[in-house]
Parts: structure tokens; sequence; C-alpha cells
């Protein structure tokens, strides 16, 4: 079978608990459609809780798959002010978040 | 049997205690106040006593006790010096606070504001709010950061309700330190996942100085459904493995088992040469060591019960009983032939000698307690008197009967009263003298037998056996030109009416002499001895029984009567032999190993009308130097018995200390040996002069 390319989502403006269905839409397409898929939060403003379960729940979804999500680049802005208030950075996806890929 | 117990009464009782211990501290504060140790126990029983005081109503205690207890929070957080003034108003305060709460209708107006007023002078700030039995209750104390471990996770639903964990995780930032962590167990897969319910949880450590009521308040909103739990931990470096379990991660035995596989620290450092095995050895001690210590304060802390003494004493006089019934039933199993109630007997007698001594157990407390209170008196006096006089204490585990001790905190208190003031010498008058300015008072406790040896020591002037004798003849006690030994002229002291001392100071010499003292003692069925040299010093000795309620004696037959005399004070027992007996009569002398002994037929004594018997025996008794013999018709045996006091109408008996009730339900009468001596040989001299 052959390798289909990267998938590359983004996010602009708010990604919270309002848009959290169609996000939630979004990332399962692109984990449907590819084996590797990269999220592209650099233009994000506005970020809660509800967004980074989502995208921790994707990583799940893509590990159990074989697949491979990542970040296009390491978590900042508003991204990096919610992580560091959760306390995700010091946590167990702590990787994930600020190198954009998991171990 | 009353069993309400008066709860504020608890609270008084553990005041008692608290303000012992708060003494001592302070006492100790002020040989070394740099001990931080110290500063921090007296602060915490400030602490205790204010809030407790505060619970049971003692607002005016605990007002005043929270001003003291600021004082010693500076002390501790290093802003205010431990001085010499500092601990003196401490102590006042503490005298006051115990007035306060033992009898607050007694406490002196004025006496709380004029303390705090002399503790602002040493803080350095303003005078201190004016404290009143009106003002209700003290500002909450400034309560001590504390670290807790919380663990939260909100309802699903949370956040779709409008919560945002994200300013609940802000508002605990605002209480202090706070290490957050996400735990992601509870993502579940995309597919599975509700986009807007709540998966996260977080868990960590809040170190703050707010109470604890603050975190609950940050969760007010949002309580309902969620999971949180909040636990104080305790602020030390604690190994990943402990902390694994502490929070429920991993079990216990999973992770022994993974240590087991993983090798030890101790062995890897050895293999990379970075430590030897010695001070690994050496480090591992250590750890033991500090480890068997938690466990033991852990064990000190939960084995305490606090028992009314008046429990203990009805206990002792119901197993004063036990031990009648059970010589009785012993006696009849003995007259009897059933070897199956004389083995049941044997059990009864073991096991109620077993608790006998248990009982007695229980009621013995060890001396460090009394002699603790002398500290502060010792302290006091000698800057009164203008000395300078050091106590120092030996023996204070040594245990003795509670009521004992109770009763000899007066007379030891006469004692070393009169040591600091006529047995210790002026400063400048001791370095006159070669001695050191500083002069010391030593207390010490032994036991010897049966008995318990206080002795009260000091390198003081001395007792002068000629002065004493003066005096002794002025008064009359003695006539002139009478042949005494030291020891005999020294027990002159003991005399009511006697009183050494030219000059009559607030400390001793108001006329309650030593006599007051040889009362007290004698009450203890104890003695004192008197040994002293001539410009070097004095040493008291108390000679006590351990406990009041229990003797061991001899029983004796007199006639028809049976007598228990005291083993402590019998030497030995010999026969008095018919022609013994002849030869002495009209001298009452007997020869032993060539000493001579006087002795006394108890059945002339107590006017016992029987026919003589052929076989009298003589009990040696001796009490300080005399040695006296007590003639009697039959020595039954070693008597281990409960004394039961003699009821009032019998207080005038002096030769009796009690008496005891005997296997077959019969009485027999306690012989206090050096009463019934004197009164022998009252009677004797009475005899002679007739």
């Amino acid at each position: 079978m052959a390798r289909a390319p990267t998938v590359v989502i983004g996010f602009t403006g708010a990604a919270t608990i309002r848009q959290a269905d169609d996000i939630a839409r979004q990332l399962k397409q692109a984990l449907e459609s590819s084996d590797r898929i990269e999220v592209d939060c650099s233009g994000l403003t506005e970020v809660d809780v509800a967004f980074i379960q989502l995208i921790l729940a994707a990583c799940k979804s893509a590990e159990a798959a074989g697949k491979v999500l990542s970040l296009s680049a390491p978590a900042g802005g508003a991204l990096l002010e919610i992580l560091t208030i959760c306390g995700a950075q010091d946590g167990s996806r702590a990787q994930f978040w600020l190198e954009g890929r998991t171990a | 049997m009353s069993t309400a117990i008066d709860p504020v009464e608890t609270f008084r009782a553990e005041a008692r205690e608290l303000f012992e211990q708060l003494e001592t501290t302070l006492l100790d504060i002020e040989a070394d106040p740099s001990d931080k140790d110290l500063i921090d126990t007296a602060f915490r029983a400030l602490h205790t006593i204010k809030g407790s005081g505060a619970m049971f109503g003692f607002d005016a205690a605990s007002a005043f006790t929270h001003h003291v207890e600021n004082a010693f929070d500076l002390v501790r957080k290093g802003k205010l010096a431990a001085t010499k003034e500092l601990v003196e108003v401490a102590l006042a305060a503490k005298d006051h606070m115990r007035v306060l709460i033992e009898q607050p209708e007694a406490a002196p107006p004025g006496r709380s504001e004029a303390l705090l007023a002399q503790l602002a002078g040493i803080i350095g700030i303003g005078p201190v709010v004016s404290v009143s039995s009106n003002d209700a209750h003290p500002p909450e104390p400034p309560p001590e950061r504390t670290t807790y471990r919380l663990h939260f996770r909100l309802a699903r639903n949370a956040m779709a309700m409008g919560a945002n964990p994200l300013l609940l995780l802000k508002e605990l930032r605002e209480l202090g330190d706070c290490t957050m962590v996400t735990d992601t167990d509870g993502i579940p897969m995309l597919e599975e996942m509700d986009p807007s319910g709540c998966y996260l949880a977080w868990d960590g450590l809040l170190s703050t100085d707010q109470p604890r009521s603050a975190i609950d308040d940050v969760f007010m909103f949002v309580i309902d459904d969620m999971e949180l739990s909040v636990e104080v931990v305790e602020p030390e470096a604690k190994r990943l493995g402990e902390i694994l379990v502490e929070r429920h991660a991993v079990s216990a035995d999973a992770l022994d088992k993974a240590l087991d596989q993983q090798p030890r620290l101790g062995a890897m450092l050895v293999k990379e040469g970075l430590v030897s095995t010695d001070k690994v050895a050496a480090a591992l001690a250590e750890q033991k060591h500090l480890k068997g210590e938690v466990e033991k304060v852990a064990k000190a802390d939960a084995a305490d019960i606090r028992v009314q003494a008046s429990r203990l004493d009805e206990l002792m006089d119901q197993v004063g009983e036990l031990v009648i019934a059970q010589a009785r039933l012993r006696q009849l199993a003995n007259a009897g032939n059933d070897p199956h109630l004389k083995s049941l007997v044997e059990e009864i007698e073991r096991l109620s000698s077993e608790l006998r001594d248990t009982t007695m157990g229980i009621r013995m407390v060890p001396i460090g307690s009394l002699f603790g209170r002398f500290r502060r008196l010792v302290r006091d006096l000698s800057k009164e008197l203008g000395k300078e006089i050091a106590l120092t204490t030996s023996g204070e585990e040594t245990e003795l009967d509670k009521t004992v001790i109770e009763r000899l905190h007066d007379p030891l208190v006469h004692l070393i009263r009169n040591s600091l003031d006529h047995g210790v010498e002026a400063p400048d008058i001791r370095e006159s003298k070669g001695k050191p300015r500083q002069g010391t008072i030593h207390l010490s406790a032994i036991h010897s037998g049966a008995q318990v040896l206080i002795k009260i020591t000091d390198d003081g002037a001395g007792i002068d056996p000629v002065r004493v004798r003066a005096k002794a003849e002025e008064n009359g006690l003695i006539p002139p030109g009478a042949e005494l030994s030291e020891p005999e002229i020294f027990q002159l002291i003991l005399q009511p009416g006697f009183s050494t001392a030219a000059k009559v100071t607030s400390v001793s010499g108001r006329g309650v002499g030593m006599d007051v003292v040889k009362r007290a003692i004698d009450q203890l069925r104890g003695t004192i001895d008197i040994d002293s040299t001539l410009g070097s010093g004095s040493t008291m000795t108390l000679r006590l029984p351990l406990t009041l309620a229990i003797i061991d004696g001899l029983l004796v037959r007199v006639g028809e009567g049976r007598y228990v005399i005291p083993l402590s004070a019998v030497e030995e027992c010999v026969e008095l032999s018919a022609e013994d007996d002849r030869r002495a009569s009209g001298r009452d002398f007997l020869n032993i190993r060539d000493e001579t002994v006087p002795f006394l037929r108890l059945k002339a004594l107590f006017n016992v009308v029987t026919d003589p018997e052929p076989y009298q025996k003589v009990v040696i008794v001796s009490t300080g130097d005399a040695r006296v013999g007590l003639v009697v018709d039959q020595i039954i045996g070693d008597y281990q018995t409960v004394i039961k006091s003699l009821s009032k109408i019998h207080s005038t008996v002096q030769t009796f200390s009690g008496a005891t009730i005997l296997g077959d339900g019969t009485v027999a009468l306690i012989i206090d040996v050096p009463r019934l001596i004197d009164f022998g040989q009252a009677s004797e001299s009475q005899k002679k002069a007739s």
C-alpha cells in the first residue's frame, strides 16, 4: 500500500470548547485519511482545556492505530501559556508538546 | 464509681502539664538561648494553651497567651532575641496564665495588662492591645505553612456547564507555591470522546500559609460530582517510590518487587567506584536509625492514656481486698484435703500477686516530674537572695508511688529552701573561702531495696554542731552538757521549735521549722538522716518506702494477738533461751555477738496476760543507729500485706501505723517501729523511776 502523504491540519484563531465538536471532526477525518498527521497550532490565539484534551485524544487514537501525530512546531504563544497553567509541560506528554512529536 | 469526666477539668489537667513543660523549656532557654528546638517547644506549648483555652471558654487566658505566643513566634523567626528579660516575663506570664485557667476569678485585675506592657517593652513595639475578659476571641493565629497533596478531577459535564479548569488552577496558584501536573490517564480515544467533556485530572502539591478552607473555596462552585482529595504532607524529601505508593499510583508490593530487581543505589555507587562500601554501610545505618526513632516517637504517642488518680486508688483498694480474700481462701484450702482446690488456689495466688504488682506499677511515677518543679524555685530564690546557685539532679527516672511523690513536694521545698538560705553562702563569701562563686545543690534519687533514698546535697557552709548544741540547750531541748554524738546533735534540728537562723528572711526562719518536714516524712513512713561537714556542705537523706499501700512485714504472735513488723526494719531473729530470759530479767539486755542489745517485752508492753511461753523469740529491729530486740511469742513468717489505715478513733494510737486483715479474717496491727521503741523506752524509764 502506497504511503499516504502527511496531512497537515492547521487551527487558527480560537480553539475552545465552543469549537470542540468542529475540531474533533477535523481530527477524526485527518486520522482516517492518513498515517501521518501534522497539527499546526501556530495560528491559535485562544486555547482552552477542551482543545488540549482533543489533541491528546487524537494522539492516543493515532498511537493505537500505529499512526503518527505530531505538532508542526513546538507549542508556543497561547497554547504554551495554557499548557503551562495546566501543568501539561511536566506531564507525561511534555515531549510531545515541547518538541512537537511523541517519543 | 464516678465515670463522668468534666471536660474542663481534663483541659485543666492537660494545661497543668503544658505549664510544667513550658516552665522547664523556658528555664532551658535561659541556659541556652540559641537552641531552636527549645524555642519551638515553648511556642508550641503556648499555641496549644491558647487554642484549647479558647475552645473551653477561657477567653481571657487565651487572649493573653496569644500575645506571649506572638513574642515567641518572633523569636522563632529570628526577629527577637531570647533574652533573659524575655524569659523572665514569660515565666511570670506563665504563672499568670495558670491563674487565669485554674481560678480565673482570683486573677489580680490589671495583671494581664502589666505583663503585656512589659512584654511589649521587650519586643520594642507600642503597647499591646489591652486584654479583658470581654475580648471575645483572639484573632485567628497565623496558620503555619502547610503542604497539601491535591488531586482533583472535575465532573464530566463540568466544562459544558461553564466551569473552566484553567481558572481553578490559576486560583490555586494564587494561594501559594503550587505544582500541578495534568493526569492524562482519563483521556479516551478520539472516537469515544465527547469533545466538550472534561477528561483531564490534576494532581500536585500546594504549599500555602492559607488555611485548608481556602482550598475548598476554590472548588466551591464545581464541588458537585467532582473528585477532590486534599491531604497534608510533611515537607521532606521523599524517595520516588514512597511518593508513588503514597499517591496510590503503585502498590507497595509492586514497588518492593521492582526494587528487588533493580540493583541498590549503594551497590551501584560502589560498583562505579564513587563511594566506599563502608560509607554506604554507615549511611544505611543512619537511615535505619532515623526510621527507628520516628517509629519510636509514634509508639510513645500512641501508648499514653489518661486515667483519674481516684480510679487507680479504687483499683488498688480492690486488689487489696482480693489479696486478703485470696489469703483466706488459701487457709481454707490448706485446712481441707482437696488437691484440685489446692492447685486452683495456687493459680489464683499467682494471678493475684501479679495483679497486685501490675497495679502497683501503674501508680509508680518517675520522680523527675517532682525534681523539675524545683528548678524554678532555686532560680527565683537564689536571685532574691543574691546568690548564685545551680541545681543539679540525678536519678530522675527513679519511680515512686504517686501519693508519696505528691506528699514529698512540700518537705522537699522546705529542705531546698533551707539549703539555699542557710547552706550555700553568698558569692563573695564563697570566693573568700576559696570555693567557686556558684554554689551547687544536688538532688538525687536512688532505689535501695524496698526503699528510695532521696538526697539533697549542698556545697555550702555546713551545719555547725557547736551552734546547734548551744541553741538546743538554750531552748531547753537537751540538758546542758548532755553527751551526744554528732548525728544525734544534727537530729536536734528536726525538733519542734528549733531554728538556728538569726535572721528571718522570706525564705526560711519563720518558725515553721524542720519539725514540719520531719512530721511529713514520718507520715510517709520515712526517715531523715543529716550529715554535714562544717565548711564544705551538708547532705539530707530521706529514706522512703516505695509505696504506702503495701508493706512487706514479718508476722508475729504475742499472746493471742498477731502483729506485723515492717520487714525493712527487721535485722535478724534469735531465740530467747530460758536462761537468757532469767538472766536478763531486770536488765533486759541481750548479748548478740559480743554486742549488747536492749530488748522490749511486747507482752508486757501490750499488757497481754497469758501464761509465759517456753520458747520466746527476739526480733532484732533497727531504727537509724539503734538496734532493739522485740520479744514475741512466735514468729509466723513473712507476710506481704495491704495496709488499712486505722479509724479516727484510733488516731491517737501512735505505736501502730495501720492494720491488716489476715487470712482467717482477724485483724493484725502493724507496728510502727520507731514509735514503739520510743514508747517502750519511755515506759521503761517510768518503771525505773517508780
